[in-house]
């Protein structure tokens, strides 16, 4: 554990500076849906081409929540639903599998991944069992991703994370759990912790203001000029009316944001995922449990428009502004822009279409 | 990759033509969702929230004649006015989409499980408030003080003839007796419109198919719910620790009777309507399953009709405890049978949405 953690801080400002080489030809298939889907049969990594033709079918041992690609091998690493205990890592071209990692002893995969910017590390968001506290896990891609270092995410319950530029941010959502209960609703505490990727180190912390202490900050995304945006899950009185989606800058108070107050209520106090636009200035979020997708305008901190989307949550920007593409729980894919009020179904073959498509989804080659 | 987005993805196409297409993938034969929604929106949904709107008015009338001359009969009344109401709406219970929903009204009909007893608090501050109970009252109001719950601590509280006689107890029944009648006729005239709107016999078909989804969720997801809320939940793990304070209405003592009513509700929304599910099963080819599942439906009703009340005393009895593990059982391969049946009708329910992540 320590060499293989001296290695990491060794190797981090180099790899840093080493161009993105290696570049394969997958762009040369065209791109893919990605994303962890079950059906009838099983749970299932499945990867779809443009035309709606199921080209990746891995099989996975449980339900999968978050997919992420790797930034130069045609890799699709996949997270166990939480609590987890695998993370599947799958050539998307071949349909090889690349590795299956298990969680450590005592502790639980939250869901969450991501890959460094060079590709080396995966990094994960995970949780020690007898207590939900947050771990933030970084393994070696080229060392059968042995465990390279393990902090704290000063948190409990830690969800979604990113990784931009040296630094990891880790959405804290404050819920203690016990497999799937939850045991902590009086005494949350969410935050958004920015952590030193090399060290550890805490660069800020933001909590969620008393008065909102049982919003979970879950799900996030960040542009190019540094905003953060994010969205929240409430877990308090089902008759409360919260705000759900927040901004956040280095520095700066959480900017917190609702929609008119029907809609907003018709996002039912839960967000399930949210991405931002090609351009960076849209922001769009997912209520599954409300059935509309909601966007939001990130330059003037406002609600743009809703859309109708039946279970649907998995969500993915494409190179056009304004444009995203949503997944549901029933199988559809829709291709959806606010700018231009438009929204299509993909078709789908048979296969994809009776597919429960999870949480969250990638699209490769963006 | 660098070109535009409508040449990477060729074949979106709008979602008419493209749920044609997907029907041609599939290939088999789709329910007449339309005439289905528009037979179960007419012979079910509007005839119970019809229900509701009278009962809730009756029970308005009642409290407001109690509080005129208090005495033991019209409090007698009163409470009987409630569990005629109470039934109406756990017989509409399972209908989570609409007007319902809209204005949060099914929080506010009835705000439970209270885990937290914010009602009781809330109920505290409520009476020792000086502001006027009227709308704006209400728009602020914590739910749990809206509802059925609420109105049950006030007029089944052991001592609720002299209570309600002192300070604003009578005063605020009243009023969260009229908003109960308020937001349930106003539910039931939405209804009508949202009936004609869009439970037309000539639905779009993929609109139809959504609507179908929302019916089928509401026959299909109260059963476990049932279960997990209604029961088990007040069961703890064995006869010696029960929690019958768990039991929804145990201050009326209308728990088992509200488990009734919405699995006789359930089984009103299965066979009740002509075309009904069972019909649909039937022609879908399942007769078994079809069968099966009237089966379950008239079993649970015998068992739940061997039960004596008022549940949160029998609960603690070894034999009714027992009793209640079987009906358990009953309603989970009821809920079994009832996915099956989704299966064969081409429905999905909820994924994502009845997830937590």
């Amino acid at each position: 554990m320590e060499t293989n953690r001296r290695r990491f801080l060794g190797l981090m400002a180099a790899s840093l500076l080493a161009p993105a080489a290696g570049a394969l030809a997958r762009s040369a298939q065209g791109p893919l849906l990605i994303s962890a889907a079950s059906d009838a049969s099983g749970h299932w990594l499945l990867g779809t081409d443009p035309d709606g033709v199921t080209r990746l079918r891995h099989r996975l041992p449980s339900r999968a929540h978050h997919v992420e690609l790797h930034p130069t091998y045609p890799w699709a690493a996949v997270a166990a639903r939480r609590p987890g205990d695998f993370i599947e890592v799958v050539d998307y071209q071949s349909g090889a599998q690349v590795a299956r990692i298990r969680v450590d002893e005592g502790y639980l995969f939250n869901g969450h991944i991501v890959f460094s910017e060079e590709g080396r590390w995966l990094v994960s968001t995970e949780e020690r069992a007898s207590d939900s506290a947050g771990q933030v896990v970084i393994r070696d891609a080229e060392q059968g991703f042995a465990i390279a270092a393990r902090f704290s995410t000063r948190g409990i319950g830690p969800h979604e994370l990113l990784l931009r530029h040296g630094e990891l941010i880790v959405a804290n959502g404050g819920i203690r759990t016990h497999e799937r209960d939850k045991l902590n609703l009086d005494s949350m505490e969410p935050s958004l912790a920015y952590l030193d990727f090399a060290s550890g180190a805490l660069n800020e912390q933001v909590f969620m203001p008393p008065e909102h202490f049982q919003l979970s900050i879950r799900h996030m995304d960040l542009n190019p000029d540094g905003v953060l945006a994010l969205a929240m899950q409430y877990q308090g009185d089902p008759g409360d009316n919260k705000p759900l989606v927040a901004l956040h800058r280095r520095g700066k108070p959480l900017q917190l944001l609702s929609a008119p107050e029907p809609i907003n209520r018709q996002m039912k106090q839960y967000c399930g995922s949210i991405r931002l636009d090609a351009s960076g200035q849209v922001a769009a979020v997912s209520s599954p449990r409300g059935h509309v997708i909601t966007f939001w305008d990130l330059p003037q901190a406002r609600f743009l428009t809703l859309m109708h989307c039946r279970d649907g949550c998995g969500l993915s920007a494409t190179r056009r502004p304004g444009e995203f593409l949503a997944s549901s729980g029933f199988g559809q894919i829709y291709r959806m822009n606010p700018l231009e009020q438009t929204r299509e179904r993909l078709q789908l073959d048979a296969a994809a279409a009776r597919m429960h498509w999870d949480h969250h989804m990638k699209l490769t080659g963006v | 990759m660098h070109k535009p987005t409508t040449r990477m993805w060729p074949i979106w196409l709008l979602a008419s033509v493209s749920l044609l297409l997907a029907g041609l993938v599939h290939a088999a034969p789709t329910p007449d969702w339309p005439r289905f929604n528009h037979a179960a929106v007419q012979q079910h949904v509007l005839p119970r929230y019809a229900t509701l709107a009278r009962t809730t008015n009756q029970l308005d009338r009642a409290v407001a004649q109690f509080c005129e001359a208090p005495g033991p009969d019209r409090l007698q009344q009163a409470r009987t006015a409630w569990q005629e109401a109470m039934q109406a709406w756990q017989g509409i219970q399972h209908v989570q989409f609409g007007p319902v929903q809209f204005l949060m009204r099914n929080f506010g009909l009835q705000f439970w499980p209270d885990r937290k007893n914010i009602g009781a608090r809330q109920l505290r501050q409520a009476l020792v408030s000086e502001q006027p109970y009227d709308s704006e009252f209400f728009r602020h109001a914590s739910v749990s003080t809206q509802g059925f719950p609420a109105l049950e601590r006030l007029l089944f509280a052991e001592s609720a003839l002299s209570q309600l006689q002192q300070g604003r107890g009578c005063e605020l029944s009243q009023a969260i007796a009229g908003h109960v009648a308020d937001m349930s006729r106003d539910i039931e005239a939405e209804w009508r419109t949202l009936a004609a709107e869009d439970f037309s016999t000539a639905q779009d078909p993929e609109l139809a198919a959504d609507l179908a989804a929302e019916l089928m969720a509401a026959l299909v997801e109260p059963v476990e719910a049932i279960r997990d809320t209604k029961l088990l939940k007040a069961m703890g793990d064995n006869a010696r620790a029960v929690m019958p304070k768990r039991l929804e209405s145990h201050r009326s003592g209308h728990s088992l009777a509200n488990i009734r009513a919405n699995l006789s509700a359930l089984s009103a929304l299965y066979q009740g309507t002509d075309p009904s599910v069972d019909q649909l099963l039937r022609q879908a080819g399942d007769e078994p399953l079809a069968d099966e599942i009237q089966q379950r439906f008239a079993r649970l009703e015998q068992s739940l009709a061997s039960i004596p009340a008022p549940l949160h005393v029998s609960l603690t009895q070894p034999d009714t405890y027992a009793a209640l593990d079987g009906i358990n059982a009953q309603l989970k391969q009821l809920s079994d049978t009832l996915h099956d049946a989704m299966d064969v009708l081409g429905i999905q329910l909820g994924f994502n949405s009845r997830d937590g992540d």
